[in-house]
């Protein structure tokens, strides 16, 4: 059996009810990811990139709709299999980079590792190689607090490295980074995407960002707004 | 139920004991001025709850002298230990409530809910038996010297041993059944909430 699309959605929708209102976070989105693609996600805020990332991650339940993860109903999975795809299958990038702050860096990036079941020494080692290869060989033993914004990001990644995921899902890495600390991101996330082939999906509201995709899908109000390359820009004002 | 996910086959998620004890006792390590204050209040209550049941005991023991205990002395005792406990819950609670975000965290990771129940477990297992131990040792050394200076010193060796033991033995039980208690609910709830809801969660 031939899985074509490593992620699918299919009238994927999220509402949320706050304090009597019903806010259409995602309102029917349908979007297909190829294996091994870049795809960026680019919409204002609070047009439902997060809500996205967190049903397209397992770590949110839908209104109403699909997602498949290698042609497999997420929803149909029990909590074993839905852990074991957090823990195996997926990485996961947040904005606030979401490091546990009394773990050193190579602690932080060796915990997913406990969980996939690894022996402490190979954890260290591979814990050690990942942060090395994201250029923080001599921050091992330093906490979130001691780093700056683009290490404590920097680890993040090695961490979602840890279990060699083939789905690597980013929500605003760059979102509280400088310009230049956001490029590198971008530039080792597209790396990643490149030598290892790790499928990438990166919400972003910076435009500046996305020129490293394949394909980029404009969101708005919870829908696809269109899907394009980044030739369609060209020639476009970017800021648009 | 799909055994496979795409053409993997679903492996294992596991939290082995080695690894759990591990990450329990380095969180209390390194939040060692919180894991203090919550056992500073468990062993509060303690002392409290071994003073008091020392006092009986003594007063058992030495019926004829003519010390007794009024009836509102009883009920002093019994609200300040009930306010022992609720300080004990509520600093337990907070201490869980303050890791909300961690707890999703660790789901993102591939954490099973009973892994983390387990992790908090262990951590106010610690917590609970270090603060029922203290508890015993401070409120018997406070009793004995109240004690001892009105009744003199030899009665300490007139308690006998089996009843000191289960002074011992209720001090450390009470803490511990205390502090699980208090941390089941909140783990619980924590432990069963989509890693998205526990990330929007602000304490």
């Amino acid at each position: 059996m031939k899985y074509d699309y490593v992620i699918e959605t299919e009238d994927l929708a999220r509402h949320f009810h706050l304090g009597g209102v019903v806010v259409k976070a995602l309102d029917g989105i349908d979007i297909k990811i190829n294996r091994g693609e870049y795809v960026s996600v680019v919409g204002p805020s609070g047009s439902g990139k997060t809500t996205l990332f967190n049903l397209v991650g397992g770590l949110d339940r839908p209104t109403r709709g699909q997602v498949f993860i290698d042609s497999v109903d997420i929803a149909k999975l029990d909590a074993y299999e839905l852990a074991w795809i957090r823990c195996r299958k997926i990485g996961y990038i947040f904005q606030t980079f979401n490091l546990i702050p009394v773990f050193t860096a190579l602690e932080n990036v060796a915990l997913p590792m406990i969980f996939a079941g690894f022996s402490s020494e190979s954890r260290l080692k591979k814990a050690t190689e990942l942060l090395r290869s994201v250029g923080l060989g001599d921050r091992l033993d330093h906490k979130p607090t001691e780093l700056s914004a683009g290490q404590q990001q920097r680890v993040a990644i090695a961490r979602a490295l840890a279990n060699d995921p083939t789905i690597v899902l980013a929500d605003e890495p760059t979102g509280n980074l400088d310009l230049q600390t956001g490029h590198e991101i971008v530039n080792s996330l597209k790396e990643l995407n490149e030598k290892r082939g790790v499928t990438v999906i990166a919400a972003t509201h910076d435009v500046k960002m996305i020129d490293v995709s394949d394909r980029i899908i404009w969101i708005r109000d919870g829908k696809v707004e269109k899907i394009g390359t980044p030739g369609d820009l060209e020639g476009k004002n970017l800021e648009k | 139920m799909p055994e496979r996910i795409g053409e993997e086959a679903v492996g294992k998620v596991e939290l082995r004991f080695r690894d759990l004890f591990a990450l329990s006792f380095k969180n209390i390590r390194r939040r060692f001025a919180r894991a203090v204050v919550t056992i500073f209040t468990i062993v509060l209550g303690a002392s409290f709850l071994t003073f008091l049941t020392m006092t009986s005991l003594v007063l058992r023991q030495f019926a004829e002298t003519g010390v007794s205990v009024e009836a509102y002395q009883y009920w002093l005792a019994f609200i300040s230990l009930l306010l022992c406990v609720v300080s004990i819950t509520n600093s337990m609670i907070i201490a869980v409530y303050e890791r909300y975000k961690e707890i999703g965290i660790l789901k993102c990771l591939g954490a099973l809910d009973r892994h983390v129940l387990l992790l908090f477990f262990t951590e106010s297992v610690v917590m609970g038996l270090v603060g029922g131990v203290l508890g015993f040792v401070c409120g018997s050394i406070t009793a004995i010297t109240l004690y001892g200076f009105q009744l003199g010193f030899d009665m300490i060796f007139k308690i006998p041993l089996l009843e000191l033991l289960s002074c011992f033995g209720l001090s450390v039980a009470v803490s511990f059944g205390i502090s699980i208690g208090a941390t089941f609910y909140p783990t619980y709830k924590a432990a069963r909430s989509r890693p998205a809801e526990a990330f929007r969660v602000e304490v």
